[in-house]
């Protein structure tokens, strides 16, 4: 299935969920929970946890699928973005995770197999790798890693070695780099 | 924080990005899920964010979550529906009678004099015990409110199926007795099911030729009792 079909399919399944279909629920669930869950754990380090949030982005589906516009965002877009807010929020209440690993501040994120059917189009990842391969070696690598691991400033900074001032000099910078790159 | 003290402007300062990006702490964080909330350009500033930066999840390995997450979800909406009165696809199924009753329901609006509605087969027994009105939406067809009448207690109950109101109205619900003047029975809520006690003189036969309608107001509902805003469903009362 390409990527435009299943990015329908899911987005139809959204708006049956909407009128409280939980068949469409059950699809959308078997069609993204692995990804997401994904993305929690990587956030979380912590399967317990991982599975609450995972457990509150689908009762969010639930019950706010209709604020989901496939005009404006692409379904596993809306899914990722609220399992990312989700998993940030959970970690933020319980203090941070300051030391979140000194050695794997370092480590490449993972190029593990895509979920075929929900990834982004390869278009898209591609101009964003690029845009991103085109920042300092050392600021991609902290966007890189403020985006997986959802580390306040503070936590990047000393994750990184880097005075807190630089790390936020390094970031900003990166993004209004980026917002030029892509919006060219 | 300093950074919140003495905002840069957002040319300097991408906050939305760093929001997305997910480097912001908590107290920035709320902050900014207010500002999503409050003004719309700073919301679309995060959903572009959103919509360039997730892509970079393609690199997260997906995990299959254990089968105790699907359980526990299914567990917790499968409540929210736990008899037919509120099951969508049963309504649903009701759909195209429910269509031609609506249909039926404008005329009558327009015209005193009009046929008796059409009968609309009971779709589970209890029909017999209390009489339900599908109030659709008028241009799709769509069932957005089920009421259904509990002759033992004198009440309806309102279930809503699929009723949004446009952003800041309220949804009051009227019941028109056939030849007289819009009667407001309040402001509905549009995602939890309500009681309400059944209008005085409108019992039995007199139900059956009312005609129930949603309609838009203000928050708190129409000020004067008169409805002011659009129609966003109507229906009637099936004989069992």
């Amino acid at each position: 299935m390409d990527a435009d079909t299943s990015r329908a399919l899911l987005s139809r399944a959204i708006a049956r969920v909407a009128n409280r279909d939980n068949d469409a629920l059950k699809y959308v669930y078997r069609h993204t929970s692995a990804k997401l869950f994904g993305v929690c754990l990587r956030i979380l380090n912590d399967r317990e946890e991982a599975e609450d949030v995972l457990q509150d982005v689908y009762l969010t589906v639930w019950n706010k699928a209709d604020r989901f516009d496939p005009e404006k965002a692409s379904p596993i877009t809306w899914l990722v973005a609220m399992a990312r807010n989700r998993s940030i929020d959970r970690i933020r209440a319980r203090g941070g995770r300051v030391m979140a690993g000194v050695d794997e501040a370092e480590a490449l994120p993972d190029t593990a197999p895509l979920a075929s059917t929900v990834v982004e189009t390869d278009e898209e990842r591609l101009r964003l790798n690029g845009c991103i391969d085109q920042l300092d070696p050392k600021h991609a690598g902290a966007v890189r890693t403020a985006f997986f691991e959802g580390l306040t400033y503070d936590a990047l900074a000393q994750s990184l070695g880097v005075p807190l001032g630089t790390m936020k000099s390094w970031i900003r910078r990166s993004l209004i780099s980026l917002r030029a790159c892509l919006e060219a | 924080m300093t950074d919140l003290a003495t905002p840069m402007g957002e040319d300097e300062r991408p906050l939305a990005g760093e929001y997305v990006l997910g480097v912001l702490d908590a107290a920035e964080r709320a902050e900014a899920e207010r500002r999503v909330a409050s003004e719309p350009a700073f919301a679309r500033a995060v959903q572009w964010w959103e919509t360039h930066l997730t892509p970079l999840a393609a690199d997260v390995a997906s995990v299959t979550p254990p089968p105790s997450v699907w359980a526990r979800i299914i567990s917790l909406i499968e409540p929210a529906r736990p008899t037919a009165w509120n099951n969508v696809r049963l309504w649903r199924g009701l759909t195209a009678a429910a269509g031609a009753l609506a249909a039926a329901c404008l005329v009558i609006v327009a015209l005193p004099k009009a046929p008796p509605p059409t009968p609309v087969a009971p779709p589970v027994a209890q029909v017999e015990a209390a009489q339900v009105a599908l109030i659709n939406d008028p241009e799709t067809n769509q069932a957005r409110l089920v009421a259904t009448l509990d002759r033992a207690t004198g009440e309806l109950l309102l279930t809503p199926v699929d009723m949004t109101m446009p952003e800041g109205r309220d949804a009051e619900l009227w019941i028109i007795p056939e030849g007289q003047k819009a009667i407001s029975l309040g402001v509905i809520p549009t995602t939890a099911p309500k009681r309400i006690k059944a209008p005085e003189g409108l019992k039995a036969e007199g139900l059956y030729t009312a005609l129930l309608a949603v309609t838009d107001e203000p928050p708190g509902g129409a000020p004067t009792g008169v409805a002011t805003g659009s129609v966003r469903a109507a229906g009637k009362f099936a004989r069992a």
